[in-house]
């Protein structure tokens, strides 16, 4: 199937519609609509966010993404839950299940030494992701090739603050992450940006009580979107997550 | 792009190693504080008598401002000098304008909308910058808002450009700002205002994000709409604040969720990013908070607690100054994770309240309370 072909490198600008699997979602029933909707959309890339709760979650979780895997004919990226001492375990585990090459998002420090040995065999992409500061993030970059993985499977997310709540810091870390990239090799990799997943979670952006003056909530929400995610775009982002379909083929069309 | 001081240097007695060397002339001990000093524009050529006629044209040069600033009653467009806001600072915010035409009707409409569109940003308010009037003879507008009519604005030192299409416009906004700030080339120095036609607000929306990270002086927009305003100035807060300066928010007893007298409590300090992280988690949880904020000249944790601004009396001091005491029944204050060492010293001198550790990063704090009696 070469629609699941992945190819992320320091000049792709990718779009992923960012999507939350609950385990235990059966192919046949919840996970259905959502699923149909998400590969309708012009996304280059699906990210399945698994809002595992526990360790003990984890066989469910795994059975859920091998449900729904023969549906999805886009390449995948599979996020765990956020939380590093579920992931350690909950990634590897969602590794063994997987049938193509995708991103695996994401390793911490504390993390990586888990996560890493899974990716190399799975020949999968991992997103490596460090606290706003580029010397953090090219020491993790460097410690995850001293343990194996390759140079041109590393994604970094180097965290971002929402808009309006320290947007700034990690737009100028990114800004000069891709300036010192010219002359760093650990430095010049594909970066992905959750921007516009971080600008949906402030208050702003979900609560009607926080929009005086600022429009209804839902073309509100759509905006916030748009304007995190071309921002991040402006500072150099490879692969952005979004979670509107629509806004995809906005910020697809400027980034030709 | 300027010249540095060790640029500068090569070009002094002190740096050709004449007989010269470090006269003081300038008064400053050395020709390599000279140099510095220089760089920064903080003192004048003229100062030092052995400058050539080299330095002073490369100099002249080198200090010239890329842009040039055009001036609307308070409001300031361009003066711009760099490409990337690390690099110094962006200095004048991108001006967001909307242009009314009131030969159409239900124009007065449009201007009552915009008059009452204001957001709360971070220590400030927020509007629309500037309204254009167009066909606006005979009509007298009150208006808070700074207002000109559109043959005004054309006849300003502006270069106004049209967008059709989104490509063209970014690579025209990149390529002049490096030209004005690379090459320091005249031609391009100019301020530039894109004029934004009518069309699909979210596209509108997008493409003015980008060009206000991506080097557009002023955006005249046709359509208004709050819901892409108030996201526009709250992007545009985000990209002009001054990376040199941290930003702060108020020493405050803040409020999460509704709380009650008995609701938990944490103690952070006043620098922007670190509430910010703190106060989005406190947010998203499903029991009412309340976060104290100790004034520590916007630093963050660490860092105050290294330059000693935070302190267990700056802290004792802000519980009386917020009235903390009175206010709440609860006498638990968790702190951030990073400041465990300070435990005792807290506990000496606010020995009517209980203080424990919370976690080392913000986004810890959810599974911390749930997890926490």
């Amino acid at each position: 199937m070469n629609d699941n072909q992945l190819n992320v490198t320091k000049n792709s600008r990718l779009f992923a519609l960012g999507v939350v699997v609950s385990c235990g979602m059966k192919n046949t029933e919840s996970a259905a609509p959502m699923l149909n909707s998400a590969l309708k959309s012009n996304a280059d890339i699906l990210a399945l966010y698994f809002n595992t709760d526990s360790r003990g979650e984890i066989p469910k979780a795994a059975e859920t993404l091998k449900s729904i895997l023969a549906q999805i004919a886009k390449p995948l990226m599979v996020c765990g839950c956020g939380k590093h001492d579920i992931d350690k375990y909950l990634l590897p585990e969602l590794i063994k299940v997987l049938d193509r090459e995708s991103i695996i998002s994401y390793a911490v420090e504390e993390t990586y030494k888990q996560i890493v040995p899974e990716v190399i065999k799975g020949n999968h992409y991992l997103v490596l992701k460090t606290p706003i500061d580029i010397n953090l993030a090219k020491e993790l970059n460097i410690l995850s090739i001293d343990n194996g993985l390759k140079k041109d499977k590393i994604i970094m997310n180097t965290d971002i603050g929402g808009l309006g709540y320290g947007f700034e810091y990690g737009y100028s870390i990114l800004e000069k992450i891709c300036i010192e990239a010219e002359k760093d090799e650990y430095l010049n990799l594909p970066i992905i940006s959750e921007a516009a997943l971080e600008s949906l979670k402030t208050k702003e952006a979900r609560m009607n009580t926080a929009g005086e003056n600022r429009g209804g909530l839902e073309e509100r929400a759509k905006m916030i979107e748009l304007a995190a995610a071309s921002g991040i775009l402006a500072a150099g982002a490879n692969i952005l997550v979004l979670t509107n379909p629509e806004n995809i083929d906005i910020l697809k069309g400027m980034a030709q | 792009m300027e010249m540095t001081g060790l640029q500068i240097f090569k070009y002094l007695p002190g740096g050709k190693k004449a007989h010269e060397a470090n006269c003081k002339k300038c008064g400053c001990p050395t020709c390599m504080a000279y140099a510095l000093k220089l760089a920064k524009q903080n003192i004048e050529l003229e100062k030092c008598p052995h400058i050539s006629e080299d330095l002073r044209q490369k100099y002249m040069h080198s200090a010239k401002h890329a842009q040039q600033t055009v001036q609307i009653g308070d409001l300031k467009i361009g003066g711009e000098n760099v490409l990337f806001r690390h690099e110094k600072t962006f200095i004048n915010r991108t001006t967001l304008a909307v242009v009314i035409d009131c030969a159409k009707r239900g124009y007065e409409k449009q201007l009552e909308r915009i008059a009452n569109f204001h957001i709360k940003g971070v220590n400030e308010v927020l509007t629309v910058d500037l309204i254009v009037l167009k066909n606006s003879e005979n009509i007298k507008i009150n208006s808070s808002i700074a207002t000109i009519c559109y043959e005004e604005l054309l006849a300003l030192n502006l270069d106004i450009i049209e967008e059709n299409d989104f490509q063209t416009t970014k690579d025209y906004l990149i390529f002049t700002r490096k030209k004005a700030v690379l090459e320091k080339d005249d031609k391009y120095s100019k301020p530039i205002c894109v004029y934004i036609k009518s069309g699909n607000l979210y596209e509108t929306c997008a493409y003015s994000s980008y060009y206000i990270c991506k080097y557009a002086n002023m955006l005249l927009f046709e359509d208004f709409d709050e819901a892409m305003f108030s996201t526009l100035l709250t992007l545009r807060q985000n990209i002009f604040t001054d990376p040199q300066t941290p930003l702060q928010v108020e020493s405050d007893l803040y409020e999460f969720n509704n709380p009650d007298k008995n609701s938990i409590v944490f103690l952070t300090t006043n620098f922007a990013l670190t509430f910010f992280a703190v106060a989005n988690e406190l947010e998203n949880l499903d029991v009412p908070s309340y976060l104290i904020v100790i004034p520590a000249d916007g630093m963050s944790v660490l860092t105050a607690w290294s330059a000693e601004k935070f302190t267990a009396s700056i802290v004792a001091k802000t519980l009386n100054k917020l009235d903390v005491r009175n206010k709440l029944s609860t006498r638990k204050i968790i702190i951030p994770g990073l400041l465990a060492h300070t435990l005792d010293e807290l506990k000496e001198a606010v020995p009517d309240f209980d203080f424990v550790v919370g976690t080392n990063e913000a986004s810890a704090i959810g599974e911390f309370v749930r997890n926490f009696k």
